[in-house]
């Protein structure tokens, strides 16, 4: 297992995608997080404003979760690799060498968990950066806060690559997996909507792990508490790894 | 007793509607470097795919190197290289580190300087492979394919886009790795190459086995073909018969097996037939695979 997710590895670092994904992923939440604190301090003390301008705490929360909310990161970085290898061949080949399926998806599931959880933690380091200069008022996040929004972060991403790995297993094509996968995303949020369903919502769930905190305020959504989020992540993974491992040990490569 | 190097038995593959391998039961001998022959779509591709567990079968089994590759693939696969499909690389890397996730996918073990140097890749081992031409490619797979120092090499279309330079060398290479008491199989549909290339032959056609044996075997006598005018075929028959030549009529030809033409025209010329034509024929791999799988439609 070692040797194939050093494999891995070389695959992904080798490429220029996993750079390209961070840049992208850090210009979007950072201008995002800039462009929310500088307009929440123009309004302040004019009737435009919705909610009062957050505390820092609160400003901190909030750049996480717009972090944290860049699940297209995983899916676009998982489609195009793994989705890729069915299009073009190296699938098959990589079985040649080594030929227990399950082994190489174990393999690409950890390293490709790794790599974007790291581009969503420098996602929100920057974040975070541009809150701490922004934001109103005083305070900071202990040592222990920030272990947990790290094992947070990798719960969400967990989650993500887990359903990104079984759009890539399904649709054997990078173009398709990328697009229906961010289209499953898009249509999940909507979904999330409905009572019926609010309560498995991956993205609420998303929302729900980092505590329920809404900057805007214009979207009432139901945001689940922490464990019951958790668990919600934890239901989806272990349902797409499930799916994803059959489909590939049972389909021909 | 030393298993095959590969052995399948009642091998059936379905796709869809398209019935590809129909009970095909075939060995590859060991130590042998072995043509595999078929008409495009004969079910080539599908059994090595089948072999190396890429690919189910409806019914049948599979062994490689005397292992059951239905539930105990993983022992074996360590000592097979493959190259199947065409070469199936990763574009964005250099060549060298799609050696070296070959290298650590398989465990570690292997040599990939000297594998770079046995492919003629050392000096472009670090640019990308997008940039690399067809015959590069190749090669770079086919070194994939023998980075552990496999017992057995299944390789599918190798000379494709080899140029004549490259494929003298690849045919230098697998025979040298014969030689070293390696099994090689080879599918190809250049029969020019298998025939220059394989000591053993192993034609399918449509999913089926139509003809496995020795180059020698299956090419078979060479033969002369005489002419003569109708009317004295009966005679040259006689004359050909007494001289302890056999022959036999098609169409307007008369085909003795001999390489001897002066004996079968001395024979004729004593009986007082006179040929207009005597031409020996060579036969090739060519040949017999067209009658047998043209015989097989």
């Amino acid at each position: 297992m070692t040797g194939l997710i050093r494999a891995e590895w070389t695959k992904v670092t080798r490429r220029k995608l996993a750079w390209i994904l961070a840049l992208v992923s850090v210009a979007l939440s950072g201008i995002g997080t800039a462009f929310t604190l500088i307009l929440a301090d123009i309004l302040e003390g004019t009737d435009e404003l919705v909610l009062p301008p957050p505390t820092k705490p609160e400003a901190y929360v909030s750049a996480l979760q717009s972090a944290a909310g860049n699940t297209w990161v995983p899916i676009i970085l998982v489609t195009i690799i793994v989705a890729g290898e069915y299009a073009k061949g190296t699938w098959p080949v990589s079985l040649t060498w080594d030929s227990r399926r399950t082994r190489h998806l174990g393999a690409k599931f950890i390293v490709l968990t790794a790599v974007s959880a790291a581009i969503i933690l420098i996602t929100a380091v920057v974040t975070l950066a541009i809150t701490v200069v922004l934001a109103e008022g005083s305070g900071f996040l202990t040592f222990g806060e920030i272990s947990v929004i790290i094992g947070k972060v990798l719960l969400v991403q967990v989650a993500w690559v887990g359903i990104a790995l079984l759009g890539s297993v399904l649709f054997r094509s990078a173009a398709l997996a990328v697009g229906l996968t961010l289209g499953f995303s898009f249509a999940e949020q909507i979904l999330g909507l409905l009572p019926i369903y609010r309560r498995i919502s991956l993205s609420n769930a998303v929302t729900g792990i980092f505590g329920q905190f809404d900057l805007t305020g214009i979207v009432p959504i139901y945001v689940p508490d922490p464990p019951a989020a958790a668990a919600v992540l934890a239901g989806w993974t272990t349902l797409a790894l499930t799916v994803a491992v059959l489909i590939a040990v049972r389909r021909d490569a | 007793m030393t298993s095959p190097a590969a052995q399948m038995i009642g091998l059936r593959k379905i796709f869809k509607k398209t019935l590809a391998l129909d009970g095909l039961s075939l060995t590859f001998p060991r130590g042998r470097l072995i043509g595999f022959l078929g008409p495009n779509g004969a079910g080539k591709t599908t059994t090595f795919r089948i072999l190396l567990g890429l690919a189910r079968p409806n019914a049948g089994t599979a062994s490689l190197l005397g292992v059951d590759t239905s539930n105990n693939l993983q022992s074996v696969i360590g000592r097979v290289g493959a190259m199947v499909e065409g070469p199936a690389l990763y574009d964005t890397l250099s060549g060298r580190d799609n050696l070296v996730v070959a290298q650590r996918s398989r465990g570690d073990g292997g040599d990939i300087v000297g594998t770079l140097d046995l492919i003629g890749l050392a000096e472009r081992a670090d640019d990308k492979v997008s940039g690399y031409s067809k015959g590069m490619k190749q090669r770079l797979a086919l070194g994939m394919a023998l980075l552990n120092d496999p017992e057995l090499l299944l390789l599918d279309e190798p000379m494709d886009g080899l140029d004549p330079a490259g494929q003298k060398t690849l045919r230098e290479l697998l025979r040298r790795l014969v030689d070293d008491g390696k099994t090689v199989v080879v599918s190809s549909h250049v029969l020019a190459d298998i025939q220059a290339l394989a000591d053993y032959v192993v034609i399918i056609n449509r999913g089926r086995l139509v003809a496995e044996g020795s180059v020698a075997e299956l090419i078979g006598t060479d033969k002369t073909r005489i002419g003569v005018d109708s009317s004295e075929s009966d005679e040259a028959l006689t004359a050909l018969a007494q001289a302890g030549i056999t022959a036999s009529t098609r169409g307007e030809r008369i085909y003795a097996e001999t390489l001897d033409a002066r004996a079968a025209g001395r024979a004729l010329a004593d009986a007082g037939v006179y040929p207009f034509e005597l031409i020996v024929e060579k036969r090739g791999l060519e040949q017999v695979f067209l009658e047998l799988t043209e015989a097989d439609r």
